[in-house]
């Protein structure tokens, strides 16, 4: 199970990628699923490599750490009440994101299959419209279960 | 002669990984021979030269490396893939 219902976030508010990193650490730490270094190290990578991906219609960030971090196998999804800016992958400009996908991924050779999942939902319109479309937690939360799990 | 490509990220790992799979199948497609291999940015200057094309998560200054890059975004987002595809071929196959 790479969705859980309590690691997908709707209408979440955060002012900075501070703020963010924050709380998605805390979430994480509760259900030991990271390592205390974690919430730093995602802040350093975001900041030296950051992951904003301007989609057809939405801007997503892919944010994760290096595996060795992460205790599990896991997704968070936070659909964020207003956008907050990252950069973009590519060119490093800002970007408004209004999507987070965190990647906790550890060293075992499932990620292959998680990251071909994500990897295809970036590129559907189909699913990134019914992202967008989704006005609760609990739309949000099926949708992410029925598309990963 | 066998062509070898670099993929590389961050951390050679969640978007290289994306990029690699697309990648394969579109040297499958044309029919080049090839060897592939995921590292991440700061290793790149291990394979400059040597490979024959570094695909990359995130743009670089061309001018420090000797071997072609492009960037492979398209593939992990479904945008602009035909353009990325017809570059990489031209720089593969001259």
């Amino acid at each position: 199970m790479y969705v859980e219902k309590n690691l997908v976030f709707y209408s979440q508010r955060f002012e900075d990628q501070n703020q963010l990193f924050d709380f998605m650490a805390d979430e994480l730490e509760k259900q030991d699923y990271v390592r205390k270094e974690f919430r730093e190290a995602i802040k350093v990578r975001e900041q030296n490599f950051p992951t904003g991906l301007q989609l057809q219609n939405l801007n997503v960030a892919i944010v994760h750490t290096e595996v060795e971090y992460s205790k599990a196998e896991k997704l968070v999804i936070m659909k964020l009440e207003k956008p907050l800016i990252f950069r973009n992958i590519a060119t490093l400009e800002p970007l408004d994101v209004e999507l987070i996908i965190g990647l906790i991924l550890n060293d075992s050779n499932k990620h292959l299959e998680v990251l071909q999942k994500v990897s295809q939902l970036l590129q559907s319109e189909a699913i990134i419209q019914e992202i967008k479309d989704t006005s609760t937690h609990e739309e949000l939360a099926e949708l992410m279960q029925n598309y990963f799990n | 002669m066998k062509k070898r490509i670099v993929v590389a990220c961050g951390a050679g790992l969640a978007t290289s990984t994306m990029i690699l799979q697309k990648v394969e199948e579109f040297l499958k497609e044309i029919g080049i021979d090839y060897s592939i291999s995921q590292s991440q940015i700061y290793e790149l200057d291990f394979y400059d030269g040597e490979a024959d094309l570094f695909v990359t998560s995130m743009k670089l200054d061309q001018n420090k490396y000797k071997t072609p890059i492009v960037v492979g975004t398209p593939f992990l987002i479904g945008i602009n893939e035909d353009t990325l595809k017809e570059q990489i071929k031209e720089i593969l196959l001259k």
